[in-house]
């Protein structure tokens, strides 16, 4: 099958020191995909390859099937879009958006309809003859999104496009990407430090850290069945416990947690021995709270105590004593009897924990 | 109406504004006089100096000796400096810091050390009193201009609007006279005029570089006032000064003095 994207091993290297560190993707048409890490985790440099500003150190890198490592960025046919706008501020709206029309020596006519067409699809039409700095943040940003759009890219590319917008702005300017991406269905590289961003846009995510690949998932896999710390600790709220390992016995583990709780759990694979130093981690929306353990082989349970209850509107939030841990839950079905001070079971599907060996 | 108050800050201003054009009060009034010294207020009033200045020996030449001097410079400063100061803002290579430096220099070395230095070094290759080593010396003292305006004002400039246009399908070429060139052409056309005007009047080295045959006006002027200090050179400097305005009145004109030198942002 033919990827719209491909990227095979790519690393760049920046003065001997790694940024990209080995990064392979496969993006089909129309996929809207998000990179999302912290700052400096990469992102840019790997898009900006992409685009062909930069020249991967190594690997390969595919559009439509197309090998693109050295060719330039004006043969690359895609669209693209900075979280600066970088609209030139010496044209105006009408002229930025023509541009890449006027370089293809489109005519006049065709120019006109081309850019009034797509200046309606951002719901822009009537600014044709304003300069960017007549524009506010929000509108600029549509503008820029229009002049990446009018030619009609095979993919587009948006670099933190909302980062710069004010937080209502900002929803709204991602519900509009959002429709855009629906009704075009072009396929979508978009990179953000913003999780709340990925998670709702996205149909894939690749999640980064340090040059690394985290984690590529749907964005519910992602949040429910993190592959690593990092992405469990980076998404969203997650619990934490360190233990040792008392026994195994088949894909059965024992843990004895550092504050004196022993339980039970089941990996999937046998990487563990007795001793070993380990850390679980379980977000507070994948366990759920009963009296007694199911006994299916796919559930993990921890006996506890209720400390407090905060009622959050359409979710309820509790402190589970376990030793002198904690453990938070959230549950959008709280009960009558988890009151502060009883005893309950803290269980959770097994396909939701990470458990890994902890560096000493 | 206004009412005029009282300020420090006016009276300050009014000297120094007093200060700055006391010279033009002086010298443009007595190339009217009619007598035959340097007078002021003048006596009588004549346009004798200015007749006179036909027939001035070797003027008409020097002028027009200095003005393509300073064209020539101010071309040549433009490009080679406008390049340099590009090369120096968008690259990161080695020995860039000292190239700035050295390309700076000039504008930090006494002129007279300048002067001297080229005098020798022109004699040894044959260009002394020539018009090349004039050129080549003013080029040297204006290209640090060119550079810095270059630099002030690619200061601002964001790097992704170059990125934008070639991912737009724009080549190199294109995306320089598209996008980086109208930017920048404040500062390219500031860089222009400095160096029309500092090639215009320069004394000081080319003091060390003329020769009978290439006399530059400033020189010509220089030489005639040690021997005679008449209104002549009054009328001359009068001349000299409207030239200079030229080159500024025209770029009012088509762009606005304020916007060329970054006084007023909102250019559009
Ligand atoms: N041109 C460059 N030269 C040297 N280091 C760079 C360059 N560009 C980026 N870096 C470094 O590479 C790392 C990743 O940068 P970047 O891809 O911009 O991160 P992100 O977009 O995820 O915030 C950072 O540590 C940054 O300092
Ligand atoms: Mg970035």
């Amino acid at each position: 099958m033919q990827y719209d994207v491909e990227l095979k091993n790519i690393k760049k290297q920046f003065n001997k020191q790694d940024v990209v560190k080995g990064f392979n993707l496969q993006v089909k048409k129309g996929e809207f995909i998000s990179f999302l890490g912290p700052s400096g985790c990469g992102k840019t440099t790997t898009l900006n390859m992409l685009a062909g500003f930069l020249d991967p150190s190594e690997g390969e890198l595919f559009i439509k099937g197309k090998r693109m490592n050295n060719i330039p960025p004006y043969k690359r046919e895609l669209g693209m879009v900075f979280q600066t706008y970088s609209l030139f501020p010496h044209m105006t709206v009408f002229e930025n958006v023509a541009y890449g029309l006027k370089l293809r020596k489109k005519p006049k006519a065709e120019i006109e309809s081309r850019v009034r067409k797509v200046l309606e699809l951002v719901q822009l039409p009537h600014l044709h003859d304003r300069f960017p700095n007549q524009l506010s943040g929000g509108q600029r940003q549509r503008i820029a999104i229009a002049r990446a759009l009018v030619t009609e890219p095979s993919i587009l590319l948006l670099d933190e496009p909302l980062s710069n917008l004010d937080a209502k702005l900002r929803v709204e300017l991602r519900d509009e990407l959002k429709r855009l991406h629906k009704q075009l269905g072009v396929t979508t590289i978009f990179v953000t430090h913003d999780q709340e961003e990925a998670l709702s846009l996205s149909d894939r995510i690749v999640v980064m850290s340090h040059g690394n690949i985290e984690q590529i998932g749907t964005p519910n896999e992602i949040y429910n069945q993190p592959k690593s710390e990092f992405v469990h600790t980076f998404i969203g709220q997650t619990n934490q416990f360190e233990g040792n390992i008392k026994s195994i016995n088949g894909s059965q583990i024992q843990i004895l947690s550092k504050d004196g709780v022993v339980f039970n759990t089941v990996v999937s694979d046998s990487r563990f021995q007795v001793g070993e130093s380990v850390n679980l981690f379980i977000r507070p929306e994948s366990i759920f709270l009963g009296k007694e353990h199911n006994n299916s082989l796919d559930t993990a349970c921890i006996q506890g105590k209720i400390k407090l209850v905060t009622f959050l509107g359409s979710i309820t939030e509790y402190h589970v004593a376990i030793g002198d841990h904690d453990l938070v839950v959230r549950t959008q079905q709280p009960q009558k009897e988890w009151i502060e001070g009883a005893d309950v079971l803290c269980c959770w599907n097994i396909e939701n924990q990470l458990l890994i060996r902890r560096e000493m | 109406m206004m009412k005029l108050r009282f300020s420090w800050l006016g009276v300050i201003t009014f000297f120094i504004l007093m200060f700055t054009i006391a010279p033009f009060l002086v010298i443009v009034p007595s190339s009217f006089t009619s007598e035959n010294f340097v007078s002021f207020p003048p006596e009588g009033l004549s346009l004798k100096w200015y007749t006179g200045l036909l027939d001035m020996p070797g003027l008409t030449s020097a002028v027009i000796f200095s003005l393509q001097l300073a064209i020539v410079t101010a071309i040549l400063s433009t490009v080679i400096g406008t390049l340099a100061g590009l090369c120096i803002a968008k690259y990161n290579f080695k020995g860039k810091q000292t190239i700035n430096t050295l390309l700076l220099s000039p504008l930090a070395l006494p002129a007279l050390i300048i002067g001297i230095a080229l005098l020798v070094y022109f004699t040894y290759l044959g260009l002394a009193g020539s018009f090349t080593g004039l050129l080549l010396a003013h080029i040297l003292i204006t290209i640090p201009y060119v550079i810095r305006f270059v630099l002030t004002g690619m200061a601002t400039f964001d790097d992704n609007l170059e990125k934008a246009a070639a991912i737009m399908g724009a080549k190199p070429i294109r995306i320089f006279w598209d996008v980086t060139f109208p930017l920048i052409r404040p500062a390219v056309i500031s860089g222009t005029v400095f160096s029309f005007l500092i090639s215009f009047d320069n004394v000081t080295i080319s003091l060390f570089l003329v020769s009978a045959e290439n006399m530059t006006l400033p020189l010509l002027i220089f030489n005639y006032i040690q021997q005679n200090l008449s209104p002549l050179i009054s009328a001359v400097s009068t001349v000299v000064i409207l030239i200079s305005l030229i080159p500024i009145l025209i770029i009012e004109k088509i762009y606005g003095l304020d916007r060329l030198f970054g006084l007023n942002s909102n250019s559009h």
